[in-house]
């Protein structure tokens, strides 16, 4: 085995510890009931789902440039769940994604966890820092840091022509991330699915 | 007067802040498109950030690039290059077509692959 597998192994052996360890934290004995883990259970079904249907999208504008559907999901998740569901919702539907695109452990993969990782800790540290930020905003600057975590991935393999797309990248996650914190807000508002999370 | 509902105060700190950002972001990318941009003369072709050739754009050519799912055919043009075939699923790169200016850039994010144009007086030419 040489070095480069040896890493690739270590790294998929902490990914998956780190995941696991996500979805214990995830669990909150007070709160959980078997109601919120089929919810959750769902929710990651969904994330899955948008997931892979924008993989067989075609980029458009930019490459690797998505609406990030999924993101719809993460951010509704971290809105009524809390910030640990929707880290683990993040991190694991980032890591199953990649492997069903058979882009595990490749360059995609790296930059699609990195990009969830540091989208998700950046929302929910917002919305403690900033309590009364909307979910516009906390959506655009999840976005934005979406988009930072991929490039920072991008700069390592493929140096810095990348660069030039930075500023096309940010500005389009100005709209991506308007129009899901749009489909968030559209959600909050539905008073039927409020009714359906609100009951016991 | 107080702001009632959606746009309370915090709100609209909040909309001035993504709107400052938003057009600092915009303002950057209309300058890069803007730009003037003289014609280049060299290419430097990179796989997974390791350069691979460093090319002068004065002659046909079409360079085949093993990568990790196939193979990349770079076709050499005077003045141009291009991504001629690419086995990524989006195509991207061979769909940007030929580039020419100083500064542009083809990347294949699937493979690695980025082909960097500048503008050089005298030329190295490297074929790894």
């Amino acid at each position: 085995m040489n070095e480069e597998w040896l890493h690739r192994v270590v790294f998929a052996v902490l990914l998956l510890g780190a995941v696991i360890f996500t979805s214990f934290v995830g669990y909150e004995k007070r709160n959980n009931n078997a109601r919120d883990v089929a919810h959750i259970g769902v929710m990651l079904a969904l994330a899955l789902v948008f997931g892979v249907l924008e993989s067989f999208l075609p980029d458009f504008l930019l490459p690797g440039m998505r609406i990030g559907l999924a993101n719809v999901v993460t951010l509704f998740v971290l809105y009524v769940y809390g910030f640990k569901k929707a880290l683990a919702i993040a991190l694991l539907k980032a890591l199953l994604v990649s492997m069903m695109r058979g882009n595990f452990l490749s360059m995609g993969g790296y930059m699609a966890l990195t990009g969830s990782l540091l989208s998700v800790l950046g929302m929910g540290l917002l919305r403690v820092l900033w309590k009364n930020c909307s979910v516009f905003g906390v959506s655009i600057f999840g976005a934005l840091l979406h988009v930072l975590g991929q490039i920072m991935i991008a700069l390592i393999y493929l140096g810095t022509p990348i660069l030039g797309y930075l500023p096309y990248l940010l500005l389009m996650a100005f709209g991506t991330g308007a129009l899901v914190g749009g489909l968030v807000f559209l959600l909050q508002k539905n008073r039927a699915l409020k009714r359906y999370l609100s009951a016991k | 007067m107080k702001a009632r509902g959606f746009w309370s105060k915090s709100r609209i700190v909040e909309a001035c802040l993504i709107g400052t950002s938003f057009l600092l972001v915009g303002a950057v990318c209309l300058w890069l498109s803007l730009k003037d941009k003289s014609a280049a003369n060299t290419a430097d072709i990179s796989l997974k950030g390791e350069r691979l050739y460093s090319l002068t754009l004065d002659h046909q050519e079409e360079i085949d690039i093993p990568s990790d799912h196939g193979h990349i055919l770079v076709d050499v043009d005077v003045g141009k290059i291009a991504v001629k075939s690419s086995p990524c699923p989006s195509q991207y790169c061979v769909h940007q077509g030929y580039k020419s200016h100083e500064g542009e850039s083809i990347i294949c994010a699937y493979e690695g692959l980025s082909i960097t144009l500048r503008s050089v007086g005298g030329v190295e030419v490297i074929h790894v």
